[in-house]
Formats: C-alpha cells, sequence, structure tokens
C-alpha cells in the first residue's frame, strides 16, 4: 500500500479537555474516538438528546466537533494529528449531566414549535433566547486560518466528480486516451486505498469537495471546488469543464426504527470503510439492522473486521433500539441483544443533490432520486446547460460491477469529444 | 402511560416520524411542504439522511405518486468550506486578480 502509515508510536488527542485518546496515522477523529468508546459528540437541538457519528463517510450532520479551535468540523472526515484538541458542541457541562437534556423527558409528547409558548410575549421572547443559545452551531472559531488560500481556474475536457469506484475506472480509462481530465475526490488517499484496488487517476485533486455548480454562471458555467476549512492548505478551484461524469456514490439514510438516533447507531458502510481504514477490528459486541440482500453482503463484509459474531436482523423483525446516553441493545419479537453498535445496513440513496444543481433531471427510483440516463449514462436535463453531464455508478443504480457502464460512458464521452475535435 | 419511543426521520433537526405524520395530518403533501413546516433536512446534511425515508413515508400514506416525488432545491456549499477560502475566488470584474492563476 502506498501510504505508509501505522506502525509508528502511537498519536494522541485530547477529548473534551480530560480524556486522552490514542490514535493511530490511520484514524480519523472519528474511528479513535469510537474505538475508545466514545460515541457522543453533541446534543440535538430540540429535544437536547445525545447525538453521535452516524454515517462515516462525510454525509450526515451529526459528528460535528470543535477540533482545535475550529467549530463544526466532521470528526469522520477528520485526519488526526498528535495533540489535537477536541471537544463537544453544544453541549452544557460533562455528558449525562448536562440540565438540558431534561428537555427531552418534560417534553415528551413532542414539540410544536408552531404554538408553543406564542403567548403571552414576554415568555415567547425568553423562549426566543434559550432557544437560540441552545440551538445553532458552536460557537465562533478561536483562531485564525493563517495560510493565504489560492484559487485556480481549469478548463478540462472532462471533469470527473468522485473517484470511487466507477469515477476511477471512466477518469483513468479517459486519461488512458489522452483525454484532458480532472478528477475531484473529498476522501483523502488512504480512504481511496481502502475503497478499492483499483488505480487511481493521475490528476486527481484529493480533499477537496465540489461545494456547487453554476450552469447558468457566464462563459460557460462553472464548478466550485474547495479544501476542508481547517486544514493547512486552502485550495478554491474554478472549472470550466465541457464534459461532467457524476461518479458521486450513494448515501445512507437512516432507518424508521424507534430510538434509531442513539449514539452507536451507525452506518453498516460507514462502519466497514472505517475499520477497513484503521486496520483494527472492533471488539465491541455490533447487531446488523438490514432491509435488503446488499445489506446482508454487507453484514458478510463487516464480520471480517469484528472479532465478536455478528448478530444480523432484518429491519421489519425489530421492535425497538434500547438505551440512554449511547445504544445497548436491539428488541425483537423473540428476544433482547445486546450490543455497544447498531450497524444500520439501508437501502443506498443516490447522492442527487449536485446532479440537481448541475441541471440533471431526476425521479425517484425506489432508493432515492437518482438521474434520468439513456444506455450510456448521458443525463436528461432540466433546462439548457453549458456542458454535457454524465452519471455513473451507485448514483445510476450500478450495484456490483461497474466495468461494463464505465466502459459505454468512456466510448460515449470519447466519441463526442472525437467529433467536436473534427468539427 | 409510558411514551412510546422516538422515530426520527430528520436528525439534524430532530423532526420524529410522529411530526410528520401531524403535518400530513394537517393536509400538507409535498416534500418541499414538508420541509417548510417541520424543518426537516434543513440541518447539517440538508436532507441526505432524510430525503429517503420521507419519500417512503409520504408514499406508504399514499400522499404521493412516485413519479411526480421531486426533492427539495438543493443549494450550496454542498460541502464545508471557509468564508476565506471562498473570498479567494476572483471579482468577474477585475480579470487581474492577484489570486488568479489559469492551468
Amino acid at each position: 500500500m502506498a501510504s505508509d502509515v501505522g506502525n509508528r508510536a502511537p498519536l494522541k488527542i485530547n477529548f473534551d479537555r480530560d480524556h486522552v485518546i490514542e490514535a493511530t496515522p490511520r484514524d480519523t477523529v472519528a474511528s479513535a474516538m469510537l474505538r475508545a468508546g466514545h460515541v457522543a459528540c453533541t446534543r440535538s437541538p430540540k429535544y437536547r438528546r445525545v447525538r453521535g457519528p452516524y454515517c462515516l463517510l462525510g454525509d450526515c450532520g451529526t459528528c460535528q466537533l470543535r477540533i482545535d479551535g475550529h467549530p463544526n468540523i466532521r470528526a469522520c472526515t477528520t485526519i488526526v494529528r498528535d495533540g489535537m484538541e477536541v471537544a463537544s458542541q453544544n453541549t452544557f457541562g460533562p455528558p449525562g449531566v448536562d440540565p438540558t437534556g431534561l428537555i427531552d423527558h418534560v417534553f415528551s409528547d413532542g414539540i410544536d414549535h408552531h404554538h408553543m409558548m406564542v403567548k403571552p410575549r414576554i415568555l415567547n421572547q425568553l423562549m426566543q433566547v434559550t432557544a437560540r443559545s441552545l440551538t445553532g452551531f458552536g460557537t465562533l472559531p478561536d483562531v485564525t486560518i493563517e495560510a493565504t488560500p489560492t484559487h485556480r481556474q481549469l478548463r478540462p475536457d472532462v471533469l470527473v466528480i468522485g473517484a470511487g469506484t466507477s469515477g476511477r475506472l471512466i477518469a483513468h480509462a479517459l486519461e488512458a486516451r489522452g483525454i484532458n481530465v480532472h478528477t475531484y475526490d473529498r476522501r483523502d488517499r488512504l480512504a481511496l486505498e481502502v475503497w478499492s484496488q483499483q488505480p487511481l487517476p493521475k490528476h486527481l485533486e484529493l480533499e477537496m469537495g465540489v461545494i456547487g455548480a453554476y450552469p447558468s454562471e457566464g462563459n460557460g458555467g462553472r464548478v466550485v471546488a474547495a479544501s476542508s476549512p481547517c486544514g493547512e492548505d486552502q485550495r478554491l478551484h474554478s472549472i470550466y469543464p465541457r464534459h461532467i461524469v457524476l461518479a458521486l456514490g450513494s448515501r445512507q439514510p437512516t432507518m424508521l426504527l424507534p430510538r434509531n438516533d442513539l449514539p452507536g447507531v451507525v452506518a453498516a458502510r460507514g462502519l466497514l470503510h472505517m475499520l477497513q481504514r484503521t486496520g483494527k477490528k472492533l471488539a465491541a459486541p455490533v447487531v446488523v439492522i438490514t432491509r435488503d440482500p446488499a445489506g446482508e453482503r454487507l453484514a458478510t463484509r463487516l464480520q471480517e473486521h469484528v472479532s465478536q459474531p455478528l448478530k444480523v436482523i432484518a429491519h421489519t423483525d425489530v421492535r425497538e433500539l434500547v438505551g440512554s446516553d449511547r445504544v445497548r441493545a436491539v428488541v425483537t419479537a423473540t428476544g433482547r441483544f445486546d450490543c455497544e453498535f447498531v450497524a444500520l445496513a439501508p437501502t443506498p440513496a443516490p447522492a442527487h443533490e449536485l446532479a440537481v444543481m448541475a441541471g440533471a433531471a431526476v425521479a425517484f427510483d425506489g432508493r432515492g432520486f437518482a438521474p434520468l440516463t439513456d444506455d450510456t449514462g448521458r443525463c436528461q436535463t432540466t433546462s439548457p446547460v453549458p456542458w454535457d453531464l454524465w452519471a455513473s455508478g451507485s448514483l445510476r443504480g450500478v450495484a456490483d460491477d461497474h466495468s461494463d457502464q464505465a466502459r459505454q460512458l468512456v466510448e460515449a464521452i470519447t466519441a463526442d469529444i472525437g467529433a467536436a475535435g473534427a468539427t | 402511560m409510558k411514551r412510546p419511543p422516538r422515530v426520527f426521520v430528520c436528525r439534524c433537526e430532530d423532526v420524529t416520524k410522529s411530526e410528520v405524520e401531524h403535518a400530513l395530518a394537517l393536509g400538507l403533501q409535498r416534500i418541499e411542504e414538508i420541509k417548510r413546516y417541520t424543518g426537516l433536512g434543513t440541518g447539517p446534511c440538508q436532507g441526505r439522511e432524510c430525503m429517503a425515508p420521507l419519500v417512503q413515508i409520504l408514499l406508504e400514506a399514499g400522499q404521493l405518486k412516485p413519479e411526480r416525488a421531486q426533492p427539495f432545491t438543493p443549494r450550496p456549499p454542498l460541502e464545508p468550506v471557509s468564508f476565506g477560502t471562498l473570498a479567494s475566488t476572483p471579482d468577474p470584474a477585475d480579470p487581474g486578480h492577484p489570486g488568479e492563476r489559469d492551468g
């Protein structure tokens, strides 16, 4: 493996001042914390329930921590550095004694924020002040970013967004044909190496997420990519592509189960990649809740990285999850299964957001919203756009073998570029 | 009587299944309407976690035809970015911006 990390003296990070957590250079903040048993990192805005990381792949909203003085940093995509200062957000006092946690019990019937404490006005104003101080996103940073951000403009023939399984197949094949391709992925090199054995494209920007696509902006439509907010190397790229290949993958929605918000409830796919990344087996007992045969296959892969035998339960058999500060068990009609982690294996939903922003027409496909494409992967658009849009991989619902659809898409783009070059 | 435990549709903004059902009972039907009424999908994940379960609830309630379903509008930034980094983009009115490098 190209990334020669691990096997060195352990790194140490400090969590909420009092806890020293050991980590390796392969760890993210989330993986180090979960392994050390710290599954909670924030409180929810309304009911003030404890929350922790869920998706472990940079999509969900509940692993945000204050890291080295920067608020709202995702623990699951932040690589550990020695001496990192990590603090939970939106909490008052240590977990378990936070007085605002009472809100959950007082309002066990639910909070109807449209009608709560509207009158008298003085009560309403007090409630507004309190609610605003409890919710929101941490407090302002207490450090400034010293690095000067750099801006670059790029005009590739093909912009590939996502270097997962299908994105890298397509980018690699197009590069081999001498086409000017630029690929972006928000993950780091190690995450991509454990994702797939396939070689990575040559022109690859790592740890840069595409933050938006602006098809109606003058001079050809722009796509903007940026580095994550607290790194040393701050980059912003304005990209003006001819073709965009959306290889955005899919997300792990939650599963509608009682107490599905408890810390320790994580996405099975995110947990698998976290364990593959760290190379450490999980010692804690895990229950996997599945929805479909793909979820069962995921559980089989997860078992290789978990010491104890996994308990696999179909979601229709689950009565409730049990626990207060973290998940403790899954209860079914036939029994109670104690555990420290519950890994949800939902049907993945296509990551449609950027596709929609770039102009792709989407429709509900039973999993989520997927772009409407022809057989080659060319997207239908909702209005005229300044680029050709293509969708590939699990965004399109391709499950295991991506090579056939990748080959078709590469042929179609090559033909397009050849035709454009000939005129 | 003990309250049944909550089922969360949107964990970012604490929106439960019963709150979505309440919105449906009030006559709201579309994804966009339910987002505006409950606040679902307006947190840090911007609907990545809750959109698919919400559609599932609407389909099961018979409130939505799958071919008519459309997600609420995604808006930038889709990934976290600092204001400082955003500010490095050149002013379109000033092509000689020092931060600009074509390549």
